[in-house]
């Protein structure tokens, strides 16, 4: 590999390892905010990959129109891609933690109030937001 | 403006649109938003039904969004599968809202919510408009996560501890299935350059055979996050929680329609984007198609049996929607042309059978606070309107004559003979029966005397509930007279599909 060839796949190489670490998170954390966490490295992850693909390093954009000459160009549809996958997952994370605090809240409120709520809110106040498995 | 120039696009624009303004009307005045989304729902009933006749299988309708011819800009294409889905689709949610009406104002925790109920059903809509009519990879993304994630806040609505619970379980698998979703259009954007689903096959073949790997790996990625969005069955962790915690029509759209949407999508990929005539690819498709295959039999039967052994009623629904999705995946990897026309068929009655067994479930135990299948004994007589539906989704899922279940499984079942595959055939009898078994319990029990009826006399279930459950039941009826009409245009459309293009 030459040395421009190596830098151009540890960035695929440091995307699938931030894929696969937010995919283990997200599975195998019980923490739903540690999950939260975890989705928003996978998205990092999968942006830069994205990314990573409209860099041409020295070729052709694959994209053009006949007639355009475009040698050195970056390609703009991933990262067109890649800001749609932003907006995506700003309103993900946005909804997941507001679903989290709703279940916290609630979580205590069923401690305060006189019918405990079952496995999940426990006795004594859960300090990092609610666990959503039991 | 040439309105009917814009049709297919109109689609996806006009429940938006209704969508949008929505929660604005809410704040002004909340009662009026069930009458706006009842408003939105008609008119995309409406422009879908007003499709009919218009779409033939040689002659689709396409549409290019803002002037863009394909290569450059993302194509709308309306075919005969996208339209009967359509139809089917925007006459569910039709029943749903009137549903609705009633339902969710005496459900909601605080009826501030309510304006935001109605929004995302109609979001919701749109969402699922567009994963039928897009013909563009990451607009199809987009629509899916869409549907999703407005389903998700509309099970969340209802404000209950275990509503919230259920739906931050479901946007976890429908969040993380999505970004494998993205990663796979990554792939094959990276050899292809394209994203156009007419154009991929034919840059797929055109290509060198070094990049052959990477088109494997995006097939697989597709096919598994779209497993999660359809609950296939290993996968399908996050349905039965959802479908019981919520309202009733956000928890029968979330695992009939949302699920249907996936599989649809799972078709889409599996046939215009891999067609079986991709020389390139022909091995692993072959291979991937047919595990995909096995899976949807063993989510079939599991299902089945998983419903034939629950106690809870609404669950023991979720179940059947389960197994639905095992036979629609069964038929759709099938790969022979009737057996996938029966994948589609199986979806459309699938989202229409499991949609009446909800609300008809709903409708059966309104006021009463029950729960299990023991408590729905003697019911039948004290509530028939609500009570015959529900018997004839029952019907329906087992697939008995004359209804929408037995022309899909009858499909499915002869596409599997014409390929030869016997044992999955004998397989799909055999869950039939745990169906029937389970079904078979149901009916007799709503018909049964006795029951423990306090006091004797039931409040009467409102109109707002049992006329929409009575009109999707009555749908399936209509459904499996009309789908000996229906069925040669989808296999013809099919053919097309599965015996190269």
């Amino acid at each position: 590999l030459s040395r421009n060839g190596f830098f151009l796949n540890l960035n695929y190489a440091v995307a699938v390892i931030l894929v696969l670490i937010g995919l283990y998170a997200v599975i195998a954390r019980r923490n739903s905010l540690k999950k939260v966490i975890g989705l928003i490295i996978m998205q990092s992850g999968a942006a830069l990959f994205l990314v990573a693909l409209g860099l041409v390093g020295s070729g052709e954009t694959r994209v053009s129109t006949p007639g355009f000459r475009a040698a050195t160009l970056i390609n703009p549809v991933p990262h067109t891609l890649v800001l749609i996958s932003i907006m995506l997952s700003a309103g993900v994370t946005a909804l997941a933690l507001s679903l989290i605090v709703m279940i916290h809240v609630k979580g205590k409120k069923q401690t305060v109030g006189e019918k405990p709520a079952g496995a999940t809110a426990g006795s004594g106040e859960p300090p990092t937001g609610a666990e959503v498995e039991p | 403006l040439n309105l009917s120039a814009h049709h297919p696009v109109l689609l996806v624009v006009v429940p938006l649109g209704f969508a949008a303004i929505c929660p604005l009307l809410g704040a002004w005045r909340r009662s009026l938003c069930f009458w706006w989304a009842l408003a939105g729902a008609a008119a995309t009933a409406f422009l879908s039904w007003s499709l009919i006749g218009k779409v033939s299988s040689s002659r689709p309708l396409t549409y290019g969004l803002g002037d863009w011819s394909p290569p450059w800009g993302i194509q709308i294409r309306v075919d005969v599968p996208a339209v009967v889905m359509c139809c089917a689709v925007t006459g569910i949610i039709l029943a749903f809202v009137v549903y609705s009406y009633r339902h969710a104002r005496e459900q909601v925790e605080s009826p501030s919510r309510l304006p935001y109920y109605y929004t995302l059903m109609l979001l919701v809509t749109a969402g699922m408009l567009g994963v039928l009519i897009t013909d563009d990879l990451f607009n199809l993304l987009v629509v899916l996560e869409v549907t999703c994630i407005a389903a998700c806040g509309l099970v969340a609505v209802a404000g209950a501890g275990d509503a919230l619970r259920s739906s931050l379980k479901y946007l976890f698998a429908v969040a993380a299935s999505g970004l494998g979703f993205m990663l796979a259009i990554g792939f094959l954007y990276s050899v292809t350059g394209t994203l156009d689903m007419r154009q991929l096959p034919l840059r797929i073949d055109g290509m060198a055979s070094s990049f052959v790997p990477v088109v494997v790996v995006a097939l697989a990625l597709f096919l598994l996050a779209l497993a999660v969005q359809a609950a296939l069955f290993p996968a399908s962790w996050w349905l039965p929680d959802l479908a019981v915690s919520g309202f009733d029509p956000a928890g029968a759209l979330a695992s009939s329609l949302v699920v249907a949407m996936a599989s649809f999508a799972m078709f889409r990929v599996l046939f215009v984007v891999f067609p079986p005539s991709l020389a390139r690819v022909g091995t692993a498709r072959t291979i991937t198609s047919t595990s995909l295959a096995w899976v949807g039999v063993i989510a079939f039967v599991v299902g089945a049996v998983m419903m034939a052994l629950e106690k809870d009623l609404k669950r023991l629904v979720g179940y059947a929607a389960i197994s639905q999705v095992g036979l629609v995946v069964l038929g759709i990897a099938a790969s022979s042309a009737r057996a996938v026309a029966g994948g589609l068929v199986a979806a459309v009655a699938g989202a229409c059978t499991i949609s009446c067994l909800f609300l008809g479930c709903g409708a059966l135990t309104y006021g009463t606070g029950m729960r299990t299948v023991a408590d729905i004994r003697g019911l039948g007589r004290r509530r028939p309107v609500a009570a015959a539906a529900f018997t004839l989704g029952a019907l329906s899922l087992v697939g008995v004559p004359l209804t929408v279940g037995f022309a899909a499984k009858r499909l499915v079942l002869q596409g599997l003979f014409d390929k030869g595959w016997y044992v999955p055939a004998a397989l799909v009898l055999l869950g039939t029966a745990s169906v029937l078994a389970a079904c078979a319990r149901l009916v007799f029990l709503l018909y049964a005397r006795g029951g423990r009826a306090k006091g004797g006399s039931l409040q009467a279930a409102p109109a707002t509930m049992t006329l929409p459950v009575a009109a999707v039941a009555a749908s399936l009826v209509v459904l499996g007279a009309l789908s000996y009409l229906v069925t040669p245009s989808i296999v013809a459309a099919v053919r097309a599909l599965v015996l190269g293009t």
